[in-house]
Parts: structure tokens; C-alpha cells; sequence
């Protein structure tokens, strides 16, 4: 995207949040389309676990999340453009998180999803995506639910798909403000998404 | 291949919506889209006696133009970042639906707004027109914040 720096040689990367709901499939594919677009190198899909949230201790949620992200892009098109794709899992406020890791990442732009809910549950719940769209440092590409009942077209995926899963992020949550943090470096993992490339 | 061909800028002329138009050309440049702006005059916020008017024909005349006049300036910016494709409609109506309108029947691909940054109260902050579009938007929605 017009702006980015080019005295540091910091990857294009965009940041997909994903909660694992009706939105997260679009907010995936919108990730993936707005990658091949911005010719971005990096994609960053993060699953914030909210203290109240069910718990997905159990089930392996790095695994789930992997699994999610693996499943949605074994189907993909061929396009000549290659992605590096970062896992990553964290816990604390979901909207704090995907700020704050989009800022270390310097990330082009923040795909988020939001549900449409209305009147009592949305004022006890709040939204992320709005938080996320207030406090954000760069564009916030969102997708509703209205969105995906509009018939938003599908998107071509990226063909190679370069795997690195990224240390599971402790963010204690105080308020408005996290500053714990742990670095992204993350593990080279060079399994492929898909077979045809 | 589902690009943005077709894009929908709501503008207020605020600083915020500029930024709104510098990125949503950028976008239509790198994807050989068109950009369609619109600003959303509300000629009757509130709800007057009948023998009331708003406004004069005079001065609703003057700030049509106006307005005409301010979405010119906001179609040069746009063209001078690089858009090749730009229209500017006055759209009369509540703000949020008549984007909401505009974006399901013009079947954008994306829309583009500017949003405010942390100053002001809470709630204000995003803006209740942007809020709202954000929730029922027929396709992805793109904020832009103005830079400090």
C-alpha cells in the first residue's frame, strides 16, 4: 500500500482475526484477496481466546486454528503469488490484541469480521470489529454478516502457501493498554497448503 | 477474480474522509477501478411543525451548490491520486441509509470511509453513520484513518 516505509525492508503483511464464526470464512478469503492485491508477503491469522470464552484449552486451540486456516486453503485456485502464513494464537481482549499485533507488525491492514448483533447482547458484548476500527493505526477492512448474506463474491487464493506458526502470545489485558508481549519470531514450518502450487 | 472494480466513498469533507478518498484511489489506480463519491444531505434532521421550514429555497439552493462544489474538490483529489474513474452524486436522506442504499443498488464491491481517531467521547468516535454502515454493509467495508 502507497506509504509504507521503504528505508526498513518490512514485508507487507496483512492480519486476518478469526474467531471461528460465520464471518471468519470471509474475513479468511477477504485476507487472502486483499494479499494477492497489495502483493503483500505476509498473511497473519490470529484467534484471541477471551477469558470468558469457551474453552478451547482441550481441543489444542493452535491446532484448531491451523486446522482452520489448513482446511480453508486446501481448495485454492492457482495464483503466481507466494504468501508466507503466520499462525498465531493469543490470549486477552480480542480487540486490544489484533491492535497491538498489527502495529508490531506494521501490518498494511486488519481484516475483521463482525456479527450484526443487535440491542442488549451487542451493549453487554461490545464489538471487536469497532474497537478494532477505533484504535487501529491502518485501514480495517471489514466484513459483516449482511455481507455474507449479499453473496459477497469469492476470492482466488494464493497458490504457495509457506507455513510458520508463530509462539502463542500472552497479553495481559489491563483496560485499554497490554504491555506484555511476547516476539513473533516463530518456527520455519514448510509444509505446503495445498498439493498443486 | 474478485477485485474492487466498483468503489463507494461516502464523504463528509472532514479530514478523516480525505484520507477515505487518498486510499480509495490508490486502491482504484492499483486495480483499474472507478470511484464513486457521495455525500449524504440530510435537509430535515429533526422533525419541525408543519409551518416550518428548515431552510429557505434560497439558502437550500446555496448549499446544494456548495456541496456540488466541495465533491468537485473531492473528485480533483482523487483524480490527482490517481483514479481514473470518478463520479460525484449529492445524495438527499438519512446518511447511513442512503449509503446503504447506494452500495446495495450501485452493487459495490467495497466501500471506503473515514473514520475518527481516538479523540472525543467514546461513542463519537467512530460516528454513529459509519457504525451503522459497518454492521449492514452488502460488501466489505474499508476505514481509513485520517493521519495525525
Amino acid at each position: 500500500m502507497a506509504g509504507m516505509s521503504t528505508l526498513l525492508p518490512t514485508p507487507v503483511s496483512v492480519l486476518a482475526a478469526i474467531d471461528f464464526s460465520e464471518a471468519s470464512s470471509l474475513v479468511l478469503q477477504q485476507a487472502l484477496d486483499t494479499a494477492r492485491r497489495t502483493q503483500a508477503e505476509e498473511i497473519h491469522f490470529l484467534h484471541v481466546q477471551t477469558a470468558d470464552g469457551p474453552d478451547q484449552e482441550l481441543a489444542g486451540p493452535r491446532t484448531l486454528l491451523e486446522a482452520w486456516v489448513a482446511a480453508r486453503l486446501s481448495g485454492a485456485e492457482g495464483v503466481p503469488h507466494t504468501v508466507k502464513v503466520v499462525v498465531h494464537e493469543a490470549n486477552g481482549n480480542p480487540a486490544d490484541v489484533i491492535v497491538e499485533m498489527a502495529s508490531d507488525l506494521l501490518a498494511a491492514v486488519i481484516v475483521v469480521g463482525t456479527h450484526g448483533r443487535k440491542g442488549l447482547q451487542r451493549m453487554l458484548l461490545g464489538s471487536v470489529a469497532e474497537a478494532v476500527v477505533r484504535n487501529a493505526g491502518c485501514p480495517v477492512l471489514v466484513v459483516s454478516r449482511s455481507c455474507i448474506k449479499s453473496g459477497c463474491r469469492a476470492s482466488s487464493l494464493p497458490a504457495r502457501v509457506a507455513w510458520r506458526r508463530a509462539p502463542r502470545r500472552q497479553v495481559r489485558s489491563s483496560g485499554a493498554n497490554n504491555t506484555a508481549r511476547s516476539t513473533a519470531g516463530g518456527i520455519p514450518i514448510t509444509t505446503r497448503a495445498q498439493g498443486a502450487g | 477474480m474478485a477485485n474492487f472494480e466498483k468503489i463507494l466513498v461516502p464523504v463528509d469533507f472532514s479530514a478523516y474522509s480525505a484520507e477515505a478518498v487518498r486510499l480509495a484511489a490508490d486502491l482504484a489506480q492499483q486495480y483499474h477501478g472507478s470511484i464513486t463519491l457521495v455525500h449524504v444531505y440530510d435537509p430535515l434532521p429533526y422533525a419541525l411543525p408543519p409551518e416550518y421550514d428548515m431552510f429557505t429555497s434560497e439558502q437550500e439552493a446555496r448549499l446544494t451548490r456548495e456541496f456540488e462544489k466541495r465533491l468537485a474538490v473531492a473528485k480533483g483529489a482523487a483524480e490527482s491520486a490517481g483514479a481514473q474513474r470518478v463520479e460525484a452524486r449529492l445524495l438527499h436522506g438519512l446518511p447511513s441509509a442512503a449509503i446503504l442504499d447506494a452500495a446495495r443498488s450501485g452493487q459495490f464491491d467495497l466501500i471506503v470511509m473515514g473514520t475518527r481517531g481516538r479523540t472525543g467521547i467514546k461513542h463519537a468516535l467512530l460516528g454513529s453513520v459509519a457504525e451503522r454502515v459497518l454492521r449492514n454493509a452488502p460488501c466489505p467495508v474499508l476505514t481509513a484513518k485520517a493521519t495525525e
